[in-house]
Formats: C-alpha cells, structure tokens, sequence
C-alpha cells in the first residue's frame, strides 16, 4: 500500500501551507457533505436511486484539493444500476476466514469506485453484533472482534492499494437498527476495550484513512458528537491521522457539540456545519484550531490518494468477467456446510432426474437488503437458475409450498428435495420507517426483533415435507445466525448461504451438485436457544451490552451450542495432528499438520484459540486468536503455523487505564472449530 | 405413449386465446404451447394426459398444461365441449423467460384443490364461451377481460409449479427448431446412427440436444425415435396384412426380440393380440376429431354454466 499512515503523514508540511492560505469559510466548507437533500431525493425517487453517483464533499479546486467523492458499500460498490458487481454480503466473505481473498475483493471494489469516480469506498463496516438479531449484520463479518479486526484490514488494505480512501463504519457500537437514532449504548470500560473498540483500532492500524461515526449515542453522547470516541480514544491514544465523517443525514445534530466533539466532516447534506459552523467559530463557540485540524486531517488524506497514481479506469472494469469471478469464487468459499447427514450432500446428478425445491426464496434475486448497501448488478442469478445451470439433466421444479400436500407429493416423486429458506430485505435490514411507502428502501427491513428463527410457514414446510424424502437439504438465506433446533432433524443437510451476491444461485447449486466442496466456517455460534444469547430490547433508548456474547458467553456458562463458532463440514475429512505451541516476547505460535484424509481436494480453516481458565479475574474460557485458511489435495498433509501476537492477549484494567498482560498459564488451540473436540491443546507461559 | 403430433394453434386476431365448443370424436395424442382449459358441457370425454386418463363428465373442467402430451376420445355418452387455448406467452414472466408454470386444475382428479370453489373457474370459462359469436367492441372487451380475469384467478387461486429451463434459444425460435427436428426423426427414424445425424443438421451438441428435448416435449431422443416407429407399426399393423416380422422391420425394429418387449410396454398388448383386435388407426395427422352438435343446445348449457 502507497498511502501508509506514515507517506500521509510526509503530505503534513504541504497541507499545512494550503491550510494556512485558506478562509474560515473555506476551511469549514472542506468540513461538509455538498450534496443537497433535494438532489438525494431526487435521485431516490427517480429512476435512480441513493448514491447513484459519487456523493461529494469539500473540494477547494484553486488548491487542486478534489472533494471526498463517496461510495457505498460494502457487498460491492453501490453507484449505477446494472453495473457493480455484487459480492457475497460481509457475513460471507467472514465465513471464508480468508485474508487475501478478502484482499482481492477490495482491489476489485476499489477499481470499481474509481471507474465510477469516486476516490472513498464506505464500505468497511465492522459494527460486533451484540445479538445476530441485528438487522445489518450481513453488512459485518462476523461475531468475533478479532477475526472482525482481521478481515476489515484486508477490505482496507484492498481498497487502498488501488489508491481509493477507505472509510471504516459505524463507529462505535453500532449493533442495533430500530433504534439507531435514539438508542445510547452503556458498557463498562473493560466491555467497551476488549470487545467493542479493538477491531476499530486493528482497521486503524492497518492504515484506514477514514471513519464514520454511527448515529447512535454512547453513554448519553452521540457519537458523532463524542468527545471521547473521536478526540480522545481514536485521535489521541490510536493517533488516527486520517479524517471522521457523520453517518448521513442525522449524524450530526448539534454544530457546536459536533465540531468540539471531534466530528471532520458532515455527511452527506451540509446542515449543521456551513455557515452555522462558521458563526460558532466567530462567536468564540468553536475554537478555529478545531476547524483548522479538520482541514488538515482531510486535505492531507485526500491529497496523499488522489497523486498517489496517473492511473485512469474505465467503466469496462465495472462489473467486468474477472470480478464477477471473484463474487463467485467467494460464494463458494464462504457458503457454509452446517450438517450433511448419512452424506446426502452431494447430490447426485447422475441420480438426479427430477429435483422439487420448495420456499419463495429458491426463486428470488436476493443479494439482502435495500439499505445503503444495496448493489445494483447487472443479473442476479437465483438458487433455481443455479440449479437448472449445474445440474443439466436434472428436471428442476420449484414449488412454493402454500399447499403442503401438494408439496409432499412432488416430494415424494422427486429423487432429491430442497428447501430454500430464509429472509430478505423485509425481514432485515437498513431501518427507516415500519411503513414500506414512506422509506427510500421500499422495505421493512430492521431487526430480527421477534424471533431469530424461520417464519413460521417454512419451520411447517420442513418440518412436514422434510420427512417425506430423506435425500433432502435446506439452504439458509440471511445476514446472521438462524435457529435451527425446530427443523434440522426433519432435513438430512443444511447449508447457509448467507446472501451470496450475484453468483450465488450458480455456487449453491455447484455445492449441492458437488462440483465445489464447502469449506466456509461460520462466523458465530448457532445456539440451542434464544435466551443462551445476549437479550436485547431492540426498540429502546437504552440497551446495556454486557462483556459475555456469542460464543463466549456460552462457553462460559457451560452451555453447549446447537454449532459451534468456527464450525464447518466438508466433503473430505481432515485430520489435525503434531501440535506444537511456544512463545517468544511478542508472539504465541501455534503449529499443527493437517492431513486431507477423504478421497476429494478440499480446504480447512484452522483456528487458533487462548484459553484464560488460569486467570485471576473473570475471563472468558478462551477467545479466537488466529486462523489461516488451507487448501490439501487428497492425502496431502501440510503443515499450519499461525503466530498471534501477545497484545491481543492481554486484558484491559479500568483502575490504571492500561492495558495489562496476565503472566500465567494460558491453554493454547489449534483446531478446525471452537469446540474443544475439534482442538488441540496445549499451553504456553508467559 | 403411443404418438404425439405437434399442434399449431391460431389464435383470434384480436386477443391471444382461441376459443372453441365443439363434439369431440377422437383425437391422437398431441401437444401445444398453449395452455388449454376445457370445460365439458354435456356428456363426457376421456382424456388422456399421458400416463394418466380421466373420463370427464359435464359440468367438470381440466387444464392441459403448455407442452403436455394429452389425447381425448369420446365416450357412449355424445359430448359438447368448450375449449379455451391461451398462449403460453401470457403465462411467461418478462423477466424469467426460462421458467414454465405447471397449474393444477383438475376437478376430476381433484388431487390438489384450487383455493377457491371449481364453479368459480367454470363460470369464467364458460362467460368466455359465450363471447365467442359476439362481434362487437363490448364482446372484444369482455372476452379480454374475462381472459385476464381467469388468467388472474389461475395465478391467484391455483396450485402451480414451477419448471426452470437454461436456454440458450429464444421463445420464437423454440417451435421452429422443434419441428424441424420432429420432420427429421419422422424421415430418419429407421437409421442407427439418427442421434449423430440430427445433432448434425440442427447443428446442436448431444447434450444441448437431450437438454432442449426434455425441455419441449419431456422427451429423450430415444423415446422419440420409438414413439414414432411404434406408430408405424400400428399404421402397418391395422392397413395391412403383412407378418409382424416385416412390420417390425419396415418400423425400424431390426431385433425382432427387443421390438416385442418395447411393444408390449408402449401399447400394453402384443402385436398378434392387437392385430387381433382389428383396430384401424388412421395415420392421417389430423388433430381435432370434431363431429356435429347442436350449436342451440351448445348456447343454452354455456348460459347455465355462466349463471351458476
């Protein structure tokens, strides 16, 4: 990556002096969004719709400083309808434990946001879902702050590298959609460090140039007004150099509070920055050095990215062979084998003459949710499509399910049957209103606030056709966790899919037809029940998150999970042997050989896991600590180091404000889930 | 199945349906895109849709789904007819060109149930009937409406499937490429190598072949080929005299053992038994056995079944 921290950071002296000739006002307009809400409105209620072009910001062209040009994201890049090319959703891309493929795709996001000319891709969204109930939780990776911190570095450094600023959202505790204008956020310090702000600060790190502030409150504080977040936490102590923007619209409420707060920019409608700005300045409200720092942190990364290269791309590269490629190669490394019972999966094609797939789902364009994310691909190519495309000589008859003898004898006549099954942007989603008519999404979306199950017509479906015919899969379509205790012994295999972009239909069928083994892990824990999670009041305007979620919290309160964190089958088998695990001063390394022992190529994620059972405060049983991916042919064995470094170790101490290292016994991991029976353990003294 | 004839279907000028009361005598097996509801209006007919038959008596309604093989016979009991054949391209989704609906409307076999009574369908097909002779701007009107209103109602109210295809072929050319190769079988069915041939003049890989086939007619090349040496057989079999073995071998069927026992499953009897039987099918391709029946009576049933 060109545009380090540390090269931004050599344009200091230069964007100084284009400071310094510059008027208040001119600073101040550096500081705001210039899209009006008209034009926004316009776009949306025309044959166009939200971001259809790069929303800009700032610009002082006699200084040849070009405005932020911003992009949607994150499932690919949001401008023009019938272009960008539509990614799996983020939940996926987790689900693939795959640093570098995730690494391609923020190459191919960050050329398609320059072919569109835009220079800032939104689209790092990383936002730990206290609860999967979380509407935008397909926008995330994960539960897991670790792995969350992992995979948004690799969409920064993707993007970047291609010279496009990324933007880093919502930060902070951005877990709730109903409730996200009017929600404050309570957690105790050590809550706030070791679950909620440590991936911020590894996308930071890793040299993020920007970061949106979410609309919630924190404490009492909006965020986009917050002191603490922005002056304190993220500038001061992570010495951040780029620049923070408002979430749009109702990001910024209050001109004086935001700008002490540490707000850079208002997005994307100047309303509360601007002039008003400008006479808090004069009026003494608003110190000018606040204004001037704000100016600096966004002309210095603007310029460092727009003359990093000469390079031009044309809209050719928008949506073009290769990146759609890339969507359907994520598709099939993230899509997730939860349960294959007696090996019904694969299925067969040779046996296969006649498939009955049941749900609306199977014959939908569902890429998720019609928020700010929504990509607007050329084609989308449906489960049912997939499935008549991979599966040649198969007769593929879909039936909807609305009568349930009808259904039961095409089951009964098919040689497989298939279940699609899930949710779409009505079910969750990006929030604005309960009525459909008056939001720009035209959906409900929001947050899975009832249940965290199948409707109630599908949990029927299967639950009375499933058994009808045993060569039987379901596949799950949605952004988080599904429950599955009510169904899953009513169907032989599950498969989560997640929403798996614009080549998803082709990868499900490849993985039900068996020309793709899975190899996608899940990125959170399926529990047994409901109430094992976090609870949540998801219209409120107060929500307490705890230290315990996910898999934490179950493994510490003993409750064994309906599928582990990490979980994940395979065609093939793997065996994991020849652990070791040492320690040096910055380091734990762990190292095991994996042996591909079934008969089919296939890939294992392995995973590193911490054990604090010797601690003298109240820790989790132990937390994820690395993963590498790995592909073996069959009877190939390799060996997987993975080193984690001792920081992420560590705990964070109210009473001294610091972060501290326990010098004790830790259980070390290495293994293929976060179960116990599928690691080995060892231990290492630090 | 014994043999199956493409139907070319011309629809009125002025809405995309053709709709017809008629008697029916005999008519072979055949099929169509378009979709075909019929409502019997006096006596009964037995339809087959292959490898079902249903004896359908007054008062009851059935869809022929698009492409789906179906042949109708008379019974002792004389029968009057009305026939609705609605286009398939009504049916399309503008977005998805390769999905096919398959309705479940039946109210003989009644093995999955409409969402709303079967009168309801038969009011609306017969209201249809009556629109026939009407030529005024008010009958044009009506008889549109009342097509959308059942096409509504077949969407709305009925139980359907849905068939999804990969194609590479527009919907135009579909029929054309079809009958192309139905002429070609007809003409070459007694050659061994007949798959490599067809896939050569239609320019056609195998598999896309087997793929397009099973798409249009539900059939393979083989069953085709067979449909239409059996045909030959029983045109042979009941216009002359000549010994089975012959028949056989002027069929296409070069092993006398695997002609009898294809013979035996297709037609459900032996050759000798059939012949026996004195049968006489016409090899003659007309479609539609209609007789005559008395268009008064044909009137006064459709106005019952409309106002019921």
């Amino acid at each position: 990556m060109k545009c380090t921290k540390n090269y931004r950071l050599s344009y200091t002296d230069k964007a100084k002096r284009i400071v310094d000739e510059l008027t208040l006002e001119q600073k101040v307009h550096l500081m705001g969004g210039t899209v009006t809400l008209k034009d926004m409105l316009r776009d949306i209620n025309s044959d166009k719709h939200y971001n259809y072009t790069p929303y800009p910001a700032g610009g002082i062209e006699e200084k040849n400083v070009d405005p932020m040009l911003f992009c949607d994201g994150p499932r690919g890049v949001v401008c023009g309808t019938g272009k960008s090319t539509c990614f799996p959703v983020s939940m996926l891309r987790g689900a693939t434990f795959d640093i570098g493929l995730e690494e391609r795709v923020g190459h191919a996001i960050g050329k398609e946001v320059r072919a569109f000319g835009g220079n800032l891709f939104a689209g790092v969204c990383i936002n730990l879902p206290y609860n999967p109930g979380w509407g935008r939780s397909q926008e995330t990776y994960g539960e897991e702050s670790y792995h969350l911190g992992q995979m948004g570095s690799a969409l920064v450094r993707g993007v970047q590298e291609e010279n496009v600023m990324a933007c880093v959202k919502h930060y902070a505790f951005n877990s709730m959609e109903i409730s996200r204008f009017k929600v404050s956020v309570e957690c105790d310090k050590r809550t706030e460090r070791e679950v909620y702000l440590p991936h911020f600060k590894d996308c930071i790190d890793a040299g993020a140039a920007s970061i949106m502030s979410s609309y919630n409150l924190y404490k009492g504080t909006h965020c986009g007004h917050d002191d603490y977040l922005l002056n304190q936490v993220l500038k001061k102590e992570w010495d951040f150099d780029g620049f923070v923007m408002s979430d749009f619209i109702w990001g910024v409420r209050d001109t004086v509070q935001a700008a002490n707060g540490g707000q850079d920019m208002e997005m994307c409608c100047t309303q509360y920055f601007g002039d008003k700005l400008v006479q808090a300045v004069k009026e003494g409200l608003v110190p000018e050095d606040k204004i001037n720092d704000a100016a600096l942190r966004i002309i210095r990364t603007i310029l460092t990215f727009t003359e990093a290269d000469n390079n031009s791309y044309d809209e050719s590269v928008i949506g073009c062979k290769e990146h759609v490629e890339l969507a359907l190669e994520t598709a099939r490394k993230g899509i997730t084998l939860v349960q294959n019972k007696n090996g019904v999966l694969p299925f067969s094609k040779e046996k296969a003459e006649r498939i009955a797939v049941f749900g609306k789902l199977a014959n939908k364009a569902n890429i998720g949710d019609h928020g700010s994310s929504r990509v607007f691909p050329e084609y989308v190519v449906t489960p049912l499509q997939g499935m008549a495309k991979v599966a040649e000589n198969t007769e593929v008859i879909f039936y909807d399910g609305s009568d349930m003898e009808h259904a039961k004898r095409l089951a009964s006549d098919a040689d497989y049957t298939l279940f699609v099954v899930g949710f779409d942007h009505d079910d969750e989603g990006e929030y604005i209103s309960d009525d459909k008519a008056s939001s720009y999404t035209d959906s409900v979306g929001g947050d899975r606030k009832d249940s965290l199950g199948l409707h109630q017509d599908e949990i029927e479906l299967i639950q009375a056709v499933g058994p009808i015919n045993r060569n039987s899969a379901a596949v799950l379509i949605g952004g988080n966790m599904i429950m599955m205790e009510e169904w899953k012994d009513s169907v032989s295999s599950i498969l989560m899919a997640y929403y798996p972009g614009m080549e998803g239909g082709t990868a499900i069928a490849e993985i039900l037809f068996g020309d793709v083994n899975p190899s996608g892990k899940l990125p959170y824990v399926v529990p047994h029940l409901e109430s094992d999670l976090p609870q949540v009041d998801w219209d409120t305007t107060q929500q307490n998150y705890n230290y315990y979620h996910g898999y934490a919290k179950l493994e510490k309160e003993g409750i064994k999970p309906s599928v582990p964190y990490g979980f994940g089958l395979s065609y093939t088998t793997f065996k994991t042997f020849d652990s070791e695990f040492f320690s040096d001063e910055k380091y734990i390394t762990a190292s095991c050989k994996v042996k591909n022992t079934g008969d089919i190529a296939g890939a294992e994620v392995i995973q590193l896991y911490v054990g604090f059972n010797n601690s003298s405060i109240d820790r989790p049983k132990k937390l994820l600590r690395g993963f590498q991916r790995v592909e073996l042919k069959p009877g190939e064995t390799k060996e997987v180091t993975i080193k984690s470094p001792i920081e992420k170790f560590k705990w964070f101490d109210e009473e001294i404000n610091d972060w501290v290292l326990e010098h004790m016994d830790y259980e070390v991991y290495i293994g293929t889930s976060s179960s116990n029976e599928d690691l080995l353990e060892g231990k290492v003294t630090l | 199945m014994i043999s199956y004839i493409y139907e070319v279907i011309e629809h009125d000028k002025n809405f995309p349906a053709k709709v017809f009361v008629t008697s029916i005598g005999e008519s072979n097996y055949h099929w169509h895109y378009d979709y075909e509801i019929m409502l019997v209006l006096k006596g009964s007919v037995c339809i087959n849709i292959w490898p079902e038959s249903y004896i359908v008596t007054e008062g009851n309604i059935i869809l022929v789904n698009s492409k789906v093989v179906h042949g109708l016979q008379c019974t002792s009991d004389k029968n009057v007819c009305l026939f609705i054949q609605l286009k398939q391209e009504l049916f399309e989704r503008w977005q998805e060109k390769n999905q096919k609906y398959r309705f479940y409307l039946n109210s003989v076999s009644e093995i999955t149930k409409p969402k709303k009574p079967y009168s309801r369908f038969i009011r609306t097909a017969a209201r249809i009937g009556l629109e026939i002779d009407g030529k005024s701007i008010v009958n044009l009107y009506q008889m549109q409406a009342l097509l959308y209103t059942m096409i509504a109602d077949l969407f709305k109210y009925v139980h359907y499937d849905i068939r999804q295809y990969v194609n590479k072929f527009g919907a135009e050319e579909e029929s054309d490429i079809l009958l192309k190769i139905i002429e070609f079988v007809e003409q070459n069915f007694y050659k061994e190598n007949i798959a490599e041939e067809l896939c050569r003049f239609i320019g056609m890989g195998e598999k896309t072949l087997y793929r397009f086939l099973k798409s249009q007619t539900n059939l393979t090349l083989k069953d085709l080929v067979t449909s239409i040496k059996i045909e030959k057989v029983q045109y042979l079999l009941s216009t002359t005299d000549k010994p089975i073995g012959v028949v056989a071998q002027e069929s296409g069927f070069y092993n006398e053992k695997t002609f009898y026992r294809i013979y035996k499953k297709e037609i459900g009897m032996t050759p000798t038994e059939y012949k026996q039987k004195g049968t006489r099918v016409k090899e003659n391709k007309e479609i539609q056995g209609y007789l005559d029946f008395n268009r008064a009576e044909a009137l006064r049933l459709l106005k019952k079944y409309a106002d019921e």
